[in-house]
């Protein structure tokens, strides 16, 4: 009975389309353009107007600009290994890098098939409390590190730190993208998330108190985080609260950074903390000034790259060795491989933008004729 | 479109809760008011707590709520088949808003088509064979639904304004598929859910039919491990042992298929608005409207060329009335010109005999 409603209901829908339901393939397919989903092509061919609008949303959809595709043709190109990779490699740390460092071990382990990589996330400072207790190869660490944390993992392991950034993203502040705001001081997010609001006299707790013309008046914000181990958050706290505790009314922890973004999409009234690369059509991510009185900065490929967006960060891998003759091969293939092509294209493909291709550390060793070897 | 949806009451809790959070981390910016404000709230929360009596926890105490915690099938099953009722409720709510009063067939097609997709998926997944899988596919259609439909903007796009609904009750139900995953899954679990769609999506975000999706396809082996993890006792949910499962998993199967039977009427008329947008959005069906439209448009026009008849008749009569006037007027002026005339004449022969006898 089940089956049938089902067939009969698909034959109603799409007489032209059946569910996409094959596995899917080891390689990384070409990044897809958003298709009009449940709604079939052919049915909309009666409506022009709604197929116009369908057909620009898809092409609206298309993220990875001329801009991003020239930052990852600057990297060298990968070559695999005569003699395969083989052995197991454990990620863990940043909720924001975790569908890149995904893709990219997916795409490696179709290049090395004996190689298995896991990839574990929980925020960036899991990623550091499980490197400093040997639990992981590797942390992905949304954010740069601090010289205490460098000490303390180089202190607990006995070897060296080394931070290879392998994108670059930014945390941003997100609403809903009917929201007309036109930009937020850091002394305004003080105000919003802060318990102790030190940089301003009273808590901002309505939407006309943020911005006086809001259509929203005088309604609550409803804040969307992630959570407190998340590296976005870190970041974002350490600018505009450096050692203040985050409110808790009208505070909505959320399991991971894109449910953040989804409850801006979904709310008008909400406002959420999240990653660049979890950008998404609904919500705007708010442009940002260092200070009342200074420009509104958007956080854009160029703004993010030259540093001039006030969250921009590096995306890092870290890992410890007793120094950079003695890198294990493991980690040093998967960095390779991470910043060449592929794996720009993927940091592209999900959301980040690409590493500077001149910042390539030195132990990973020189590309040959654009290739790394 | 803005709505305000945060109650008068979330104000209330507001204040309170800002107090207490003042006092737990006063500011240099507290004010000797609120502090006040505090303490006597804090007196106020500590008389009523001693007024209650209530005994403090024992020793152990601790543990055996966090067993008792421990969701069982039986529960789970309940709590999975609750949530397909309101993930039906809430899409029934949201299509209500879209396709009523609304003369766009297209819209309420697609609308008719993506409850009746949802819906009959989500029972069908609450139909299925094992009670946490179940609970992962709802999951993982909810959260790609939420991608697809919500983050994207292809609700607006498609809706415009009537799709705020669309997106609050598919946000709304996301949120209760992941309490629901909380209380059987541990923190890294979630995490490594999420992670799993997120760089599915990533990977295939063109993919149509997100209601078919399940998590088998999504987390691939990671996924079966992680379900064999859970029905072994790696997370939040009770562990039983193989022998047990399969007495319970044929009992289940009735219930499931009582479930199934009892909603199936709920929405099979869905299906039957299906047909009928289908119908309507067929070329043959647009011809055949268009061709009763241009007929109903002619028929509009008869009482206007009617009038327009009317109008010409009357004024033919008119011009026909004032032409006879002019000729009527013309023959009397002649006859009375002939009269005098031959009266004339006939006075001057008159005249003229007399003269000449």
């Amino acid at each position: 009975m089940i089956a049938a409603t089902i067939l009969i209901s698909l034959a109603l829908m799409a007489p032209d389309s059946k569910p996409d339901t094959t596995a899917q393939p080891a390689t990384p397919a070409a990044p897809t353009a958003p298709g009009t989903g449940l709604v079939p092509k052919a049915l909309l061919s009666g409506g022009d107007a709604l197929a116009k609008s369908m057909q620009e949303l898809v092409e609206s959809g298309d993220v990875y600009s001329e801009e991003l595709s020239a930052m990852v043709e600057q990297f060298p190109s990968y070559a695999p290994r005569p003699v395969p990779m083989t052995g197991a490699m454990r990620i863990v740390g940043s909720d924001t890098m975790g569908p890149l460092l995904s893709n990219i071990s997916i795409s490696y382990q179709v290049v090395y098939p004996d190689v298995k990589v896991n990839i574990d996330q929980g925020g960036s400072l899991k990623g550091i409390v499980a490197l400093k207790g040997g639990l992981c190869d590797m942390a992905s660490v949304a954010r740069d590190l601090t010289a205490q944390e460098v000490t303390d993992i180089s202190k607990a392991t006995g070897k060296q730190v080394f931070v290879v950034p392998v994108a670059r993203g930014a945390a941003c502040v997100y609403v809903n993208a009917d929201n007309p705001i036109a930009g937020m001081t850091k002394e305004q997010c003080n105000g919003l998330f802060s318990i102790t609001h030190t940089m301003t006299e009273v808590p901002i707790m309505r939407w006309n108190e943020l911005d006086a013309t809001s259509p929203l008046g005088n309604t609550f914000p409803s804040l969307y985080v992630p959570h407190l181990t998340s590296g976005t958050l870190q970041l974002f706290i350490e600018w505009c609260m450096p050692g203040e505790q985050i409110t808790t009314i009208g505070r909505y922890t959320e399991p991971g950074p894109s449910s953040v973004v989804n409850a801006c999409c979904a709310y008008p009234t909400a406002i959420g903390i999240s990653g660049y690369a979890n950008r998404q059509a609904r919500a705007r991510a708010v442009p940002l000034s260092i200070s009342a009185g200074q420009p509104f900065i958007t956080p854009t490929v160029a703004a993010i790259c030259d540093g001039t967006y006030p969250l921009a960060r590096p995306l890092n891998l870290v890992f410890v060795a007793t120094d950079a003759q003695h890198i294990p091969d493991g980690i040093r293939e998967f960095l390779r491989f991470t910043l060449a092509e592929d794996g720009q294209d993927m940091a592209a493909m999900t959301g980040n933008v690409p590493m500077d291709a001149s910042r390539i550390p030195e132990f990973l060793g020189t590309p040959v004729k654009g290739v790394w070897q | 479109m803005f709505r305000f949806s945060i109650p008068e009451k979330f104000s209330q809790a507001r204040s309170v809760v800002y107090l207490i959070e003042m006092m737990a981390f006063p500011g240099p910016q507290v004010q000797s008011r609120a502090k006040s404000c505090a303490i006597a709230l804090l007196s106020v929360l500590l008389i009523a707590g001693c007024a209650s009596g209530s005994a403090r926890s024992k020793p152990g105490e601790a543990a055996r709520i966090l067993r008792d915690q421990r969701i069982t099938r039986a529960q789970l099953e309940e709590a999975s088949n609750a949530f397909a009722d309101r993930y039906f409720s809430l899409m029934l709510a949201a299509s209500e808003r879209i396709i009523r009063g609304n003369n766009d067939i297209q819209q309420c097609r697609i609308m008719n088509g993506l409850r009746l997709l949802g819906v009959s998926s989500m029972y069908d997944i609450a139909t299925s064979p094992d009670t946490v899988t179940q609970l992962v596919d709802q999951l993982v259609v909810v959260t790609l639904q939420n991608y697809f439909w919500v983050d994207t903007g292809r609700a607006q796009t498609i809706w415009g304004s009537r799709a705020q609904y669309l997106v609050e009750n598919l946000r709304r139900a996301r949120e209760d598929v992941w309490t629901i995953a909380a209380r059987v899954f541990t923190d890294e679990q979630l995490e490594e859910l999420d992670l799993s769609i997120a760089t599915w999506w990533s990977r295939r975000g063109g993919t149509e039919f997100v209601a078919y999706v399940r998590f088998s396809e999504v987390a691939s082996v990671k996924g079966e491990a992680l379900i064999e993890t859970i029905r072994d006792g790696g997370g939040l949910l009770e562990p039983l042992d193989r022998a047990t499962e399969q007495v319970q998993n044929a009992n289940l199967a009735l219930d499931r298929a009582f479930f199934w039977s009892k909603r199936l009427p709920l929405f099979i008329n869905w299906q039957a608005e299906a047909l009928w947008y289908d119908m309507l959005v067929m070329p043959d069906t647009q011809k055949l409207l268009a061709s009763v439209d241009l007929m109903s448009q002619a028929i509009a026009i008869v009482p206007e060329r009617m009038q327009m008849v009317n109008t010409t008749v009357a004024g033919a009569q008119d011009t026909a009335r004032d032409l006879v006037d002019r000729i009527f007027h013309r023959v009397l002026v002649v006859l009375i010109v002939v009269l005098v005339g031959t009266f004339v004449i006939m006075k001057w022969r008159v005249s003229r005999k007399e003269a000449a006898s």
